[in-house]
């Protein structure tokens, strides 16, 4: 028979029983749709956060204490107190380091910020002037912090456009005094909107001195971290380089395995993000894989009642000229046409789910998201499903291929 | 010789038993003959049908089909040959359920080498050939009987064989209705030239045959010609 015979002929097979079809795919359905949601979102997910990450720059170098994390254990010495004023002077020594542009230090804490009867509980950023400018922040009123207001310690703050939003209103918040931590500072700017940088909502946070934050709010001395913008994309290796020579040597370390310092350039950070985010999405889609071999059971089963069913049907195409392989053919065509279906319907409801995710995520989370399309995904659904129906349809394919004629004619 | 058996034996196994049911036939038909075959339940007649149809095999002795032995063709060469040189008309119809009657005489067509643009005439000469032109697109839950025996017969015909099996035709439908097949199968032999095996117990539907063979036990007791053969007086032949 030709093949377009076969598939006709698969269809009407299919169409007499409407309703136990549509029950033996929903597990395809399901599966295929889990594996695309999966990876549909996973890929989302790690737009999003390569996205922050590229927002970083690239000719940006981050500085952190402790040495990089391996496991969970390493990430108690992001608290160690290694880093000091002392690193960001001896960076910025061209002998020591050639091209760097910009040192900007940084400490970070959540603290209560106050205002009039209103209060929040949001990141206070203790930084220098050019934190603006590596953050690529921008100011809608007031001005920005001087190196002299963090010479001189000065209590003076920028405030995030949420901070302002919910403390002030509409009202203007340049010149008025608000209380981080109990302790009375002036805002002298309002960020414009921005959303996240690094990870962090910079419309919710504070800036301040990093001086001032030191010693009037954190009592430390130390930094959290450094961030190092090198002059041009290209020596960004190269001052990596010889940052780590420089802090090992400030330091007085000689064994490099001893370092309780770690650098992540862009390049090291989108690579860690797209390792992290691969490893979770192969890890669901595992799971997702179950349900589709689960799936190809029921196919399976299924089919067997189908062959048991319509032995006498056999019986009488091979009567009427019907070769094993016609038969087996009609039979494959059928389990195939269903698993396929079902794994059409499962990408579209796949992909129709993870764009509502996606409108939630961006909606209601105000998270920066973005819907991903992956071809892959869909191609893979498409393979996997039709496979399924190969692998599980052949063995009540074969089953009916092989009746003898008249045996199955006979049975009743 | 379109078929010749020789000391052609068959035995069902089923487990350690041993059931004979064929011994030794041996038997001739020719091309264009009409012959009855006929015996008790058990005698072996619906069993000779079938291995000479290939529907079954024979367990020993030989099958000459065309002059040649059936154990030299492949099985895809048997199915061809029970799609294109025959047809099979069988008691309880074997009509494909939701599929019209139209669908259901195609279906030879479907598993044949003969070109899809001659299908439909082929179809359509066929159901009008049994008188069904006007149920053409009716499903068979939907006909009579006699009428599913009739569009049966179409599918039979169909593909243009040289012979056609009739196992029991009659079996299921009223002695009036039964006589129309028999018109029809008769019609077929004598102006269509087919040759026509039919199976049947009864004596009157067996005169319709040029020669009665009757099978007792598994050997063939007598092979007569038919002297005062039934003739058809159907409307519907042409």
């Amino acid at each position: 028979m030709r093949l377009d015979h076969t598939i006709s002929t698969a269809f009407v097979g299919l169409k007499t029983n409407k309703m136990r079809s549509a029950l033996t795919i929903l597990g395809i359905v399901i599966g295929i749709m889990s594996i695309i949601l999966v990876m549909s979102v996973g890929r989302g997910a790690e737009e999003m956060i390569l996205s922050q990450v590229r927002g970083m720059g690239t000719r940006s170098i981050v500085i952190e204490p402790g040495r990089d994390p391996q496991g969970p254990s390493d990430f108690l010495e992001l608290y160690t107190d290694s880093l000091t004023l002392d690193d960001v002077k001896a960076i910025q020594k061209p002998t020591n380091v050639q091209g760097v542009d910009q040192v900007v230090p940084m400490v970070l804490q959540v603290m209560n910020i106050s205002y009039a009867e209103e209060s929040v509980r949001k990141s206070v950023f203790g930084s220098n002037d050019e934190l603006l400018d590596v953050y690529s922040l921008s100011l809608r009123a007031g001005s920005n912090i001087t190196p002299e207001d963090v010479r001189q310690n000065a209590t003076v703050a920028i405030i995030g456009s949420n901070i302002k939003q919910k403390l002030y209103g509409a009202q203007n918040p340049i010149g008025t005094k608000i209380k981080i931590k109990g302790k009375v500072f002036q805002v002298v700017g309002e960020l414009a909107p921005k959303g996240n940088v690094m990870m962090t909502n910079m419309d919710d946070a504070v800036i301040v001195p990093y001086t001032t934050a030191q010693k009037y709010l954190m009592g430390i001395n130390h930094l959290h971290a450094l961030f190092v913008n090198a002059q041009t994309e290209d020596i960004v290796e190269r001052v990596s380089r010889d940052l780590t020579l420089t802090l090992r040597e400030t330091h007085g370390i000689s064994d490099p395995s001893k370092d309780d310092f770690h650098l992540t350039t862009q390049a090291d950070a989108v690579e860690r993000v797209g390792m992290i985010t691969d490893v979770l999405t192969i890890l669901l889609v595992s799971i997702a894989a179950i349900s589709l071999l689960v799936g190809g059971i029921g196919i399976m089963n299924i089919m067997l009642v189908s062959v048991t069913e319509r032995t006498k049907e056999v019986g009488l195409r091979k009567a009427v000229g019907a070769t094993h392989h016609d038969i087996l053919m009609q039979f494959l065509a059928e389990a195939i046409i269903l698993t396929g279906l079902g794994g059409v319907i499962g990408i579209a409801s796949g992909f129709g789910f993870a764009y509502l995710t996606s409108l939630i995520l961006t909606n209601f989370a105000d998270l920066n998201w973005v819907f991903v399309f992956p071809l892959s995904a869909t191609i893979l659904g498409l393979v996997v499903s039709s496979s399924i129906g190969l692998v599980f349809g052949l063995y009540p394919a074969r089953k009916a291929a092989k009746m003898n004629p008249i045996d199955a004619l006979r049975y009743e | 010789m379109l078929i010749r058996l020789e000391n052609l034996q068959k035995t069902y196994f089923t487990g350690e038993v041993e059931t004979p049911v064929l011994h030794d036939i041996d038997l001739c038909i020719d091309k264009g003959e009409f012959v009855s075959i006929m015996g008790p339940s058990g005698s072996g007649k619906s069993t000779l049908l079938h291995i000479i149809g290939l529907l079954d095999d024979p367990t020993g002795g030989e099958y000459l089909l065309y002059d040649k032995h059936i154990g030299k063709y492949t099985k895809k060469q048997l199915a061809g040959i029970r799609n294109e040189n025959m047809g099979f008309v069988f008691q309880s119809f074997n009509l494909l359920k939701r599929t019209s009657v139209y669908d259901n005489v195609k279906l030879p067509l479907m598993y044949s080498h003969i070109k899809e643009t001659e299908w439909k005439t082929r179809i359509d000469t066929a159901i009008e050939s049994v008188g069904l032109a006007h149920r053409a697109h009716h499903h068979p839950n939907s006909l009579s009987g006699g009428e599913r025996q009739r569009v049966a017969i179409a599918r039979a015909l169909v593909t243009g064989p040289d012979i056609i099996f009739a196992d029991e035709p009659t079996g299921n439908l009223d002695s009036k209705t039964g006589k129309m097949i028999m018109d029809i199968l008769y019609d077929l032999n004598t102006k269509g030239g087919h040759t026509v095996i039919l199976i049947t117990h009864e004596h009157d539907t067996a005169r319709y045959a040029q020669r009665i063979v009757q099978l007792l036990d598994g050997v063939v007791k007598k092979d007569t010609k038919v002297t005062k053969r039934n003739t058809s007086n159907s409307k519907l032949s042409k």
